[in-house]
């Protein structure tokens, strides 16, 4: 098949194409999904993001 | 090749990259700017980037030659390079790391870990191992991209190790990884689409899919006698099962790679740079489909080129590179495409390169800046110290790189790439899965995995490994013999035996003694079910 005796090959081959489908279809599946963050991740973010701007504005000339 | 056309083209690119960069300086205002990019990557960015830095030239040209050599069974690595390097990852570890690493506010890889546990020495006992043993695998990116110019403008090769190194740091030092991951995506892009022609092209020209194969399976007559010693059996067949080329394929360049890239320092922190899992799964997507068309075209050309060698010169692919399968790609490039395509081709082994390179002294400085120096925690008159530290610890690694690229041996690049992955999934891949997925895990489990990892590297690579044991020579200094063990044991990938027992110490030493900090280990997993 495809020119290629050896099994073990012509898995890997076959493989390498059904793999990236399916990296393909989950991602499309899944394109809109998860982008919401919870209460608690928000709130997390907020807290670091603070946190730095905070010592970024102590420090003279800031981190570049 | 048309020097006016060549300047100008490189010239252009150049421009694009500085460009790039330059909007990664200006947007860079903050620590989380500079080594996350602000937790704000665009999903096509984070995935052209992931994918752009994981493959370089040693991918390209190092293991593309060695797919010249061995064949087609190093399709395996691609199956493992997208299962693991793009679906497991992303999809199983990434969205734990990227929460995790925000719950911990952890800005880089050993970060990650160090804080997970409280243990300011993993942290830096994290750093100083990838400071020290990254330059080996930037050398081999660097020499892959050096050879490339070397076989196809004829610039001698320290002059592009010398104007790569620059070239890259400059823009690295200065726009920090969202100049990093910018320039990766426009380099990706390039790569994509160059790496699209040529298998388009080598299909095409050898009559086909199925009549190329069918021609590269006619040649194992052909396979020279030294390999045939070692199990080659044909490029579209497996090595004999067992056989020393067996280890060294399946070991070495398929395990050693496609595993070690679960816990690689320059690409798990891409995880960290996201907003959200839905940045992840969209970067799946892209990831998935770029690592095809990248590794997966270099192995079929790699492996392709022997017929096209033997139709036009009577010879196989590693007789016209004269014993050196590094320069197979380069040679095939310069004699079988159009001269066209060389200028692209120049253009996807600079981006390659590039792209990797800028992640790699990236991580090598902040791996001493932030990981061995500040571990985060500075005091607000010791910030810009941090800085200075990180921006000298990526020049002390270029200038690493640059020594390393000018002794290292020829035909060294997927071998060089092989030890760090290999080195990095040892030690560090059994305390980052279970920091991520196990409460239970304690500090001194993760202590004795990563050293158990280390050490057993280590000995595998002074006693064991023939390859590495015989360079070294401290086997030979100490017991007259270059390796402790002979037969298949000198072609056995110490990842094998080092994994394993990375494993069995971080889960038995972790059961025998108390989780140490149960405060962070409930604020690490705040939000992970």
């Amino acid at each position: 098949m495809l020119g290629i005796p050896d099994v073990s090959v012509l898995l890997a081959y076959i493989l390498v194409i059904a793999l990236t489908l399916f990296g393909a279809v989950y991602g499309f599946i899944k394109w809109n999904k998860d982008g919401d963050l919870s209460e608690e991740e928000l709130e997390t973010e907020k807290f670091w993001m603070e946190e730095e701007t905070e010592l970024e504005e102590e420090v003279d000339g800031g981190m570049v | 090749m048309n020097l006016f056309y060549l300047v100008v083209i490189i010239v252009l690119y150049l421009s694009l990259v500085a460009f790039m960069g330059y909007r990664g300086f200006r947007k860079t205002k903050n620590t989380t700017d500079y080594m996350l990019g602000g937790r704000r990557i665009h999903p096509f960015v984070m995935a052209m980037s992931y994918g752009a830095t994981f493959i370089s030239t040693s991918a390209i040209v190092g293991f593309g030659g060695s797919a010249a050599l061995f064949g087609m069974s190093l399709l395996w690595l691609t199956v493992c390079n997208i299962g693991v390097g793009v679906l497991i990852a992303f999809i199983v570890f990434g969205k734990r790391t990227r929460r995790m690493g925000l719950n911990l506010n952890a800005h880089t890889f050993p970060e990650l870990l160090g804080r997970r546990l409280d243990s300011p020495f993993i942290q830096r006992f994290m750093g100083l191992i990838i400071f020290l043993v990254m330059p080996l695998y930037t050398a081999a990116v660097l020499i892959g991209v050096s050879r490339i110019l070397e076989g196809l403008l004829g610039v001698p090769y320290l002059y592009s190790v010398v104007i790569f190194s620059v070239l890259v740091s400059a823009y690295v030092i200065m726009g920090g990884l969202k100049g990093v991951m910018y320039t990766d995506a426009l380099q990706g892009s390039l790569m994509f689409a160059g790496m699209a022609v040529l298998l388009i092209f080598i299909y095409t020209t050898l009559g086909g899919v199925t009549t190329a194969h069918q021609s590269l399976t006619e040649l194992a007559h052909l396979v020279p006698e030294n390999l045939k010693a070692m199990g080659h059996q044909g490029w579209t067949a497996g090595p004999a099962a067992g056989s020393h080329l067996w280890w060294i394929v399946y070991s070495s360049l398929v395990l050693g790679v496609g595993i070690g890239v679960l816990a690689q320092p320059q690409l798990v922190v891409r995880f960290m740079t996201v907003r959200s899992d839905q940045e992840l799964n969209r970067a799946v997507f892209i990831g998935a489909v770029f690592i095809m068309m990248t590794v997966g075209t270099s192995f079929v050309v790699g492996a392709l080129s022997n017929v096209y060698f033997i139709n036009t010169s009577g010879k196989i692919a590693i007789q016209m590179a004269e014993g050196n399968s590094d320069k197979i790609i380069p040679l095939f490039i310069g004699s079988a495409m159009p001269s066209w395509f060389g200028y692209i081709f120049m253009l996807v082994i600079l981006s390659a390169g590039m792209s990797t390179l800028s992640s790699q002294f990236h991580t090598i400085g902040t791996s001493i800046g932030r990981d061995f120096y500040s571990l985060g925690r500075v005091r607000k008159n010791e910030k810009t110290r941090e800085v200075l530290i990180t921006r000298g610890g990526i020049i002390i690694g270029i200038l690493a790189t640059v020594l390393l690229s000018i002794v290292m041996e020829a035909g060294i690049i997927a071998r060089a790439t092989a030890i760090f992955f290999g080195l990095m999934a040892s030690s560090f891949l059994a305390p980052y899965v279970a920091a991520l997925y196990w409460k239970r895990l304690t500090r001194k489990g993760a202590v004795a995995g990563i050293l158990a990892g280390v050490v057993v590297s280590a000995f595998c690579f002074l006693f064991l490994h023939g390859s590495e044991a015989a360079v070294f020579g401290v086997c030979k200094a100490l017991t007259g013999k270059t390796t402790l063990l002979g037969g298949v044991w000198t072609s056995v990938d110490p990842l094998v035996i080092a994994l394993p027992v990375s494993v069995i110490f971080t889960v038995l030493v972790s059961l025998l003694t108390k989780v140490e900090n149960s405060d962070t280990v409930k604020k690490s997993f705040k939000g992970i079910s």
